[in-house]
C-alpha cells in the first residue's frame, strides 16, 4: 500500500528526514516512534505531499505519489492531522461530510451514497449523537473523534494519523485504538505516529523508531522496544519489564 | 468499506439548501424595494409603484409619477441591492479566505485603488479629455482592479500566496494609493468635494446605465464564489487539512480573490466606497445560519441587497431634502458592530 525509498527532506541546510526506507501493507498499523524533533510529523506531510521530499521516493497504491493529483491523493489517503482545527460554524455533521469531497465533482451535490457512507463514518466514532452541535461545542475528545469520522468518510486506502491520542483521556485513548485496529482488520493500512511508547506497543503491528530523522530501528514491538534502544534513542534509562501476559512495558528509571 | 449503502434509510442528509430562507429573503428583498420606491419627496402609493414598475416594464410610462418611479427611484433602489449584494458576496468569500471575521472587500486595496481612479477622473477631466471620456466608473473599476492585482503579485512568494503577505501588502499598497488620491484633492482643490463625496459613497447618482455596467460583473463573481462553497468550506479548515481533503488551494485562493475583487471593484465602481457591509453582513447571517457556505453565500448577498437599500432610504430620508452619504450611515452601524465582533472575538481568545 505504501513504500518510501530514501526518502529523504532538508529544512534549509538541517536534515530532517534522512534517507528513510519502510513499507506499510493493507491491514497493517505501523506506529512511529522517536523524541521530539525525530521528523515524525514532517513524514506525515511528505506523504501527504504538503512538503516535497529532496530524495527519494514514495509509492502509495502502486502509483509514484508525486505523479498524483491532490484529488487522486486524497481518494486514497486520509490524514488525522496533529490538533487539527475545527473551525466553530460547523456541526459535526457538516464537517465529517466535508470527507466526502475528494469523491463528488466541483459542481455536484453529495448523493445519497455519500451520505449514507458519511452517517456510517459518524456512528462508527460514536459521534453520530451530536453530529447537529456546533463544533465550538465539543471536548477535545469529542473533536479529535468528528476529524477521525471525517477521515474515515473519505473511505481511504491509507490513513496517516499524527499524535491521534494527544490530550485525549485514557478511555479515549484505548477507544480510539481500537478503532484504528478495527478499520485496519477491514482491510486499512494505518500509519500512526505516537509519542506514548506503551501506547505504541499495543496499537501497532509494526514500529519504526526514528531519531533525528534516520531508522534506527523496525520491527515487531516486542523486538523493537529494549532498554538498549531507549537509552540510545532518549538518552534516557528506561527499564522494559516483561509482565505475563502483556507486551513490554517501558518504565522509567527515577 | 461500506456493505450496504441503500441499507441505510435513515440517511444524514447533511446538506439540502432549505427552500424557505431564500424565498424569505427575497420576499423581504422585494418588499424593501417597493418600500424604499414609495418613499421619497414625492411621496407614491404601492400600488402606484406596482404600475409604474408594470408600465416601465412594458415600455407604456404615461404620467410624471411613472417617469420618478421609472428614472429616479428603481434604479437607485436596484443599485443599491446589487451594490449591498456584491459588497456581501465579496465579503463572504474574502472572509472565508482569510479565515478571519473581520476581513473585508477592501482588504486587498480594492477601495483605495478605486478612490484613486475615481479622484484622477474628478479631478482632471477638464484637462486630459480621456479621462473624461472614460468616466468615473470605469477608470475606477480599472485603478481597483490594478491596485488588486498588484498587491497579488507584491503578495506572491514561491509558488505560493500567503494570506499575511497578502494583508500586510494590501495595507501598503492602499496607504500609498491613499495619500496619491489626498495629493490630487490637493492638486486639484476646486473638485475636492466632488471627491470626498464619492470616496464617502452615495447612489444619488444612480441610473438604469450604472446598474447594467456593474450586473455582468456581479453575476459572473456571484456564479462563481456560489459555486466554490465546497472550496471555501474546506479552506475554513486551514489550507493544509483542505490540501489533504483534496483540494487544489493556490487555484482556488486565486480564483476566489479575482472574484471577490470584481465584484467589489464592479460595486465601488458605481457607488463610491461604502464600509462595513462587506464585513458586517456575512458575519451577522454566519452567526443565524451557520459557517456552511451553501446557505451563507445566497443568504448574505440578499441579505446585503436588503441592508443596503434600508441604508440608502434612510440616508435619503432623515435630513430630506439634503441627503447623507450612504457610507456615513453604514459606518455609523457598521463601527459599533465592529468594535463589538472584535470584542467577542478576543474574549473567545481567552477563553479558549
Amino acid at each position: 500500500m505504501l513504500c518510501a525509498q530514501g526518502l529523504t527532506f532538508r529544512y534549509g541546510r538541517t536534515p530532517v528526514v534522512v534517507d528513510l526506507s519502510f513499507s506499510l501493507a493493507a491491514g497493517e498499523v505501523l506506529g512511529v516512534v522517536g523524541p521530539n524533533g525525530a521528523g515524525k510529523s514532517t513524514l506525515i506531510r511528505l506523504l501527504t505531499r504538503i512538503l516535497s521530499p529532496d530524495a527519494g521516493m514514495v509509492m502509495v497504491a502502486g502509483r509514484e505519489l508525486g505523479s498524483l493529483s491532490r484529488l487522486e491523493l486524497a481518494r486514497i489517503a486520509a490524514v488525522v492531522p496533529q490538533a487539527a482545527e475545527l473551525p466553530d460554524g460547523f456541526t459535526a455533521l457538516e464537517l465529517v461530510a466535508m470527507g466526502r469531497t475528494p469523491h463528488l465533482g466541483w459542481l455536484s451535490q453529495p448523493s445519497r451514497r455519500d451520505e449514507a457512507i458519511t452517517e456510517e463514518a459518524l456512528r462508527r466514532t460514536d459521534t453520530w449523537r451530536f453530529r447537529h452541535r456546533l463544533a465550538a461545542t465539543l471536548s477535545g475528545g469529542e473533536r479529535q473523534r468528528v476529524v477521525l469520522a471525517r477521515a474515515l468518510a473519505q473511505e481511504p486506502k491509507l490513513l496517516l494519523l499524527d499524535e491521534p491520542t494527544n490530550h485525549l483521556d485514557l478511555s479515549y485513548q484505548a477507544e480510539l485504538v481500537a478503532l484504528i485496529r478495527r478499520e485496519a482488520a477491514n482491510g486499512l493500512a494505518a500509519l500512526v505516529v505516537l509519542h506514548d511508547l506503551n501506547l505504541a506497543i499495543r496499537a501497532c503491528d509494526r514500529l519504526l523508531v526514528l531519531n533525528q530523522g534516520r531508522l534506527v530501528a523496525e520491527g515487531p514491538p516486542a523486538e523493537v522496544v529494549t532498554s538498549a534502544l531507549l537509552r540510545q534513542v532518549y538518552g534516557a534509562a528506561a527499564e522494559v519489564l516483561h509482565p505475563p501476559g502483556l507486551g513490554p512495558v517501558v518504565v522509567p528509571k527515577l | 468499506m461500506l456493505s450496504d449503502p441503500a441499507a441505510l434509510t435513515t440517511a444524514a442528509a447533511p446538506r439540502r439548501l432549505p427552500l424557505g430562507l431564500p424565498l424569505l429573503g427575497l420576499a423581504i428583498l422585494l418588499a424593501v424595494i417597493g418600500l424604499a420606491a414609495s418613499i421619497g419627496a414625492v411621496p407614491i402609493s404601492l400600488r402606484e409603484v406596482v404600475g409604474g414598475v408594470w408600465r416601465g416594464l412594458t415600455g407604456e410610462l404615461s404620467g410624471p409619477l411613472d417617469t420618478i418611479i421609472w428614472q429616479m427611484r428603481l434604479p437607485r433602489v436596484l443599485l443599491a441591492a446589487l451594490v449591498g449584494g456584491s459588497l456581501a458576496l465579496a465579503g463572504v468569500a474574502y472572509q472565508g479566505l482569510f479565515r478571519n471575521p473581520l476581513a473585508d472587500p477592501y482588504l486587498l486595496g480594492v477601495a483605495s485603488g478605486a478612490g484613486f481612479g475615481a479622484s484622477l477622473v474628478l479631478a482632471f477631466s477638464a484637462t486630459v479629455p480621456l479621462l473624461a471620456q472614460l468616466g468615473v466608473p470605469l477608470v475606477a473599476f480599472i485603478c481597483a482592479l490594478a491596485a488588486a492585482l498588484l498587491v497579488t503579485v507584491l503578495a506572491r512568494q514561491g509558488g505560493g500566496l500567503p494570506l499575511v503577505a497578502l494583508i500586510l501588502a494590501g495595507v501598503v499598497v492602499g496607504s500609498i494609493l491613499t495619500a496619491a488620491t489626498s495629493l490630487t484633492m490637493l492638486a486639484a482643490r476646486e473638485q475636492a468635494a466632488g471627491v470626498l463625496a464619492w470616496l464617502l459613497g452615495s447612489f444619488a447618482f444612480a441610473g438604469w446605465a450604472k446598474l447594467a455596467s456593474a450586473l455582468p460583473f456581479v453575476l459572473v463573481a456571484a456564479v462563481v464564489i456560489w459555486l466554490s462553497h465546497r472550496a471555501l468550506n474546506l479552506l475554513a479548515l486551514g489550507e493544509e487539512q483542505a490540501a489533504q481533503l483534496g483540494l487544489p488551494v493556490e487555484a482556488f485562493k486565486l480564483l476566489l480573490i479575482g472574484a471577490a475583487t470584481l465584484a467589489t471593484a464592479a460595486a465601488v465602481s458605481v457607488s463610491g466606497v461604502i464600509g462595513f457591509v462587506g464585513l458586517m453582513v456575512p458575519h451577522a447571517v454566519r452567526l443565524w445560519v451557520g459557517a456552511d457556505h451553501y446557505r451563507l453565500i445566497p443568504l448574505a448577498c440578499l441579505a446585503g441587497a436588503v441592508f443596503m437599500v434600508l441604508a440608502d432610504l434612510l440616508a435619503r430620508t432623515v435630513i430630506a431634502p439634503s441627503e447623507l452619504p450612504v457610507g456615513v450611515i453604514t459606518a455609523l452601524v457598521g463601527g459599533p458592530f465592529f468594535l463589538a465582533v472584535l470584542r467577542r472575538s478576543s474574549l473567545h481568545r481567552r477563553e479558549g
